[in-house]
């Protein structure tokens, strides 16, 4: 109805009408079109600049977290070698002093006998905080018999009852990789064992297509993804922050979840795998 | 009196202004443009080169004025040429680029028939007026799809997208003047106010290709987002 009034009036007003309004329309649309443009990119650079400070500080939280492990490890390693391996080795140079020799044959013999004692527990000690390191089983027999072994020991203990069950492990892991999934499956554990007060702990692994599953019950007090999160933001959680280091290392995708049925809590490792990583 | 005869003044600076204004992007592209290989650039070029020429060629030679309508349909063709050129390389969308041939050929073909076929003392206004709408419809599908792109980081960053804020402003502006042009090019006062319009944004366009001249292409990508072909 405008257009017909203004082009109902006469002469070349009319034309000057719609040049100017029709210009200057045309014109804001373009320029608020362009502005629009600039804007839009302006914020999202601003939300990706966001996301990647977030990213940087949850990288230095896992870092920090990384680092104080491998301190609390070490100072575990430290202790036992200093609180136990020194005191032994030490008893065994007592029964082996220089004032030996001049001590009679039956006494000889009884410090040697002691010293003996003393080294083979040491040995054995020894063998120990090896094995804590890097468990043998996993390194000569692979990670399905690791896990075995080490849910053997703790359904040994009789305080809980663990089991595994691999459907799928024909060909194995890269040994990083199979170590890097184990101490995993430790930390959870070891999660479950101290906070969950469970009577179970179920580990199922499966391999599909491409991925490699290893899924964790149990029916203790659990954690869920949210709680994780949380977690994640605060200072607490170290196991937790080491696990989520060991699962980038991977480049797998770690899930903590209530079941189905609300009655046990569930984890899931989904670890990427190619053909070509596998070996026989 | 004083009025049209200031009037007149202001028409003939910005006229003077407007063919002057063709030198500045050429000028950074040939010395100073970092990116000379940018389809955007080039385009951007060629066509400046060719308004040059042809601003050139009507005003020193007064045969040529004769054939001013008939010169602006070739320059109407050729434009459209290279700028469809242009979208068809810088438009991701398949789908998009099939519509594109379609309409490229059907226009051409329209502009084609128009320039062999018209009368040469009437200014294009329906073939100019189509491209310009075609052009702006580029222009928008374009920058819809550097908004959805996730990767693409810091557009005005991009040469193209100078080019393609030349193009849309221009298009927008000269949209209105080209379609009346046609029928009220015999009035006095409607020649000045298109000139007026039209001188101003042909300045404001190459202010805008220069810009485009002197930006560095650089492409920056978001490491957050994979790139979408579709």
């Amino acid at each position: 109805m405008i257009l017909l009034q203004i082009t109902n009036q006469p002469g070349p007003l009319n034309i000057s009408g719609v040049l100017f309004f029709g210009t200057m329309g045309m014109l804001a649309l373009a320029i608020g079109l362009v502005l629009f443009i600039i804007f839009h990119q302006r914020r999202v650079i601003r939300y990706q600049l966001q996301l990647k400070e977030m990213e940087e500080e949850q990288q230095k939280i896992l870092l920090n977290a990384s680092i104080r492990w491998q301190e609390e490890e070490r100072q575990r390693i430290a202790a036992d070698l200093h609180d136990d391996a020194g005191p032994l080795l030490a008893t065994a140079r007592l029964y082996l002093n220089e004032n030996l020799v001049k001590q009679d044959i039956n006494t000889q013999l009884q410090a040697i006998y002691n010293a003996k004692q003393i080294i083979d527990d040491t040995i054995q000690l020894i063998r120990n905080i090896s094995h804590s390191l890097m468990p043998p089983t996993l390194k000569n027999f692979g990670l399905e018999s690791a896990v075995n072994d080490l849910f053997q020991k703790i359904s040994g203990s009789g305080s809980m009852n663990a089991s595994s069950r691999f459907h799928d492990y024909r060909q194995r892991l890269r040994p990083e990789q199979e170590l890097l999934v184990f101490r995993v499956i430790q930390e959870l554990v070891n999660n479950i064992l101290k906070h969950s007060n469970a009577s179970f702990i179920h580990v199922t692994q499966n391999y599909n297509e491409d991925k490699f599953f290893i899924r964790l019950h149990h029916d203790g007090r659990g954690i869920t993804q949210a709680d994780v999160e949380r977690l994640n933001k605060s200072a607490l959680g170290l196991g937790l922050k080491n696990i989520q280091s060991r699962a980038r290392v991977l480049h797998a995708k770690i899930d903590f979840e209530k079941d189905m049925s609300q009655t046990y809590y569930k984890v899931t490792l989904e670890v990427p795998v190619e053909e070509y990583e596998m070996i026989t | 009196m004083l009025y049209l005869e200031k009037h007149t003044i202001i028409t003939t600076v910005l006229r003077n202004i407007a063919v002057l204004s063709d030198l500045l992007p050429l000028i950074l592209f040939i010395f100073f443009a970092r990116s000379k290989k940018n389809i955007g650039l080039r385009v951007a070029f060629y066509i400046v080169v060719f308004s040059a020429f042809i601003n050139l060629f009507v005003l020193s030679n007064r045969q040529a004025r004769e054939y001013t309508f008939l010169i602006g349909r070739i320059t109407t063709l050729f434009e459209y040429s290279l700028l469809s050129l242009l979208f068809f390389n810088i438009i991701v969308s398949k789908a998009f680029k099939k519509g594109m041939i379609a309409v490229t050929v059907l226009i051409g073909a329209y502009l084609l028939y128009d320039l062999f076929s018209a009368v040469n003392n009437s200014f294009d206004s329906v073939p100019s007026g189509i491209t310009s709408l075609v052009f702006l419809i580029y222009c928008i599908f374009y920058l819809f799809e550097r908004v959805n792109d996730p990767t693409s980081l810091f557009l005005y960053s991009s040469p193209v997208f100078w080019v393609v804020v030349a193009l849309i402003i221009y298009s927008a502006g000269t949209f209105f003047p080209f379609i009346y042009a046609q029928s009220h090019m015999k009035e006095d006062q409607f020649i000045s106010e298109y000139d007026l319009i039209h001188d101003v944004l042909y300045i404001f366009k190459n202010i805008l290709l220069a810009c485009a001249m002197l930006v560095n292409d650089k492409t920056l990508k978001s490491p957050y987002a994979t790139t979408k072909k579709k």
